[in-house]
């Protein structure tokens, strides 16, 4: 009778440690940060405020303009591409389809992948991609506008590279990284989207992020 | 009796040479389709779901297995059909890839991919190389 009860705390004990892990683990706020302060009642109190991703408007494969209202109340992964970029670029969307096919039915989620050669891929050329690799722009956002806007997005809010260099295949220079970005518009992780074992960490991460926004 | 004995150990001399050139070669084509191959048709040769097509057990690598050469090196254009579904991107071509660089990813894709079903010989490749269309 007393193992009996032992046995059964043990396992009570094991499945919620188990279990609750991952709730407690937070995700890093990634970024600049400055201090705010502010005078309530006469005293001074500190706020921090983190770096987040400004508003923006780019069309979608479908001609929607897509918004920071798009993305409202949701987490987001962002990316940037080109349709017809010779390197990186498969391996990044293959993974991509990863994180596509776990939470393609989840409405907290959305995948922004901007195009760093909006004058090649324009909405049809977009449309004609996200067909063929058979997703829906509810969930998976294929963004073309104005290049220099997009360029400068990646460079000095989403802090990854993407610029025009002819010398490289295809005629842009452009880093593999995915971005998560939480309802705020913060940045919380940083992946390699061309490596695998990277985004089993995203798949993982996302999950940790989408459990502390319900709290 | 000590010549025969010479002569077997100059053939398993040679053998063993032999067996580290095939190895080596093996390698070469591994080596050469994740530089110019895998970024694209992924190091599984799956492709990309409707945008690259696969390589593994690819009906259009067998049908164009006499001028598969002539494709790698001068890349392909326009739609095509891949077991059973039209893909449409552009290929690169890769003209810098020697004869001898194009037999080893041919037989690397034969052995990892199961397409074409059969080897390529050099001498075959070079024939090939002579008459791209």
């Amino acid at each position: 009778m007393k193992n009996t009860f032992l046995a059964l705390c043990l396992g009570v004990g094991l499945a919620t440690a188990c279990t609750s892990s991952p709730a407690e683990k937070q995700l890093p706020i990634l970024g600049p940060r400055e201090p705010r302060v502010t005078m309530a009642n006469g005293k001074p109190t500190v706020d921090t405020l983190y770096h987040s991703i400004p508003d923006f408007a780019f069309l979608n494969q479908d001609s929607q303009m897509v918004t920071q209202q798009t993305v409202a109340h949701k987490i987001y992964v962002a990316d940037f591409f080109f349709t017809s970029c010779p390197s990186i670029c498969p391996k990044m969307k293959s993974q991509m389809l990863r994180v596509y096919e776990k939470y393609k039915d989840n409405p907290r989620v959305a995948l922004l992948s901007h195009s760093i050669d909006p004058t090649h891929d324009t909405v049809a050329v977009l449309r004609d991609y996200a067909d063929r690799l058979g997703v829906k722009s509810s969930t998976w956002h294929f963004l073309t506008g104005n290049r220099d806007t997009i360029l400068d997005m990646a460079q000095k809010h989403y802090f990854t590279s993407a610029m025009v260099d002819n010398a490289v295949p295809g005629g842009f220079e452009h880093s593999g990284a995915f971005l998560l970005v939480d309802e705020q518009r913060r940045l919380r992780g940083h992946y390699d989207g061309t490596d695998a074992k990277d985004i089993d960490k995203l798949l993982q991460d996302m999950d940790v992020l989408l459990a502390e926004e319900k709290n | 009796m000590g010549l025969p004995k010479k002569k077997l150990l100059f053939f398993l001399w040679v053998s063993i040479a032999l067996a580290g050139c095939f190895t080596q070669r093996g390698d070469e084509g591994e080596l050469l389709y994740g530089r110019h191959c895998a970024s694209c048709h992924l190091e599984n040769g799956e492709g990309l779901r409707g945008i690259i097509p696969p390589l593994v057990n690819s009906d259009y690598t067998e049908k164009n297995r006499d001028i598969l050469a002539c494709l790698i090196r001068q890349g392909i254009k326009g739609p095509i059909m891949v077991n059973g579904r039209q893909y449409n991107q552009d290929m690169p071509g890769n003209p810098r890839l020697t004869e001898a660089d194009l037999t080893n990813i041919i037989n690397y894709m034969q052995k990892e991919f199961k397409s074409p079903a059969e080897r390529v010989s050099l001498g075959e490749i070079r024939e090939q190389i002579k008459n791209c269309p």
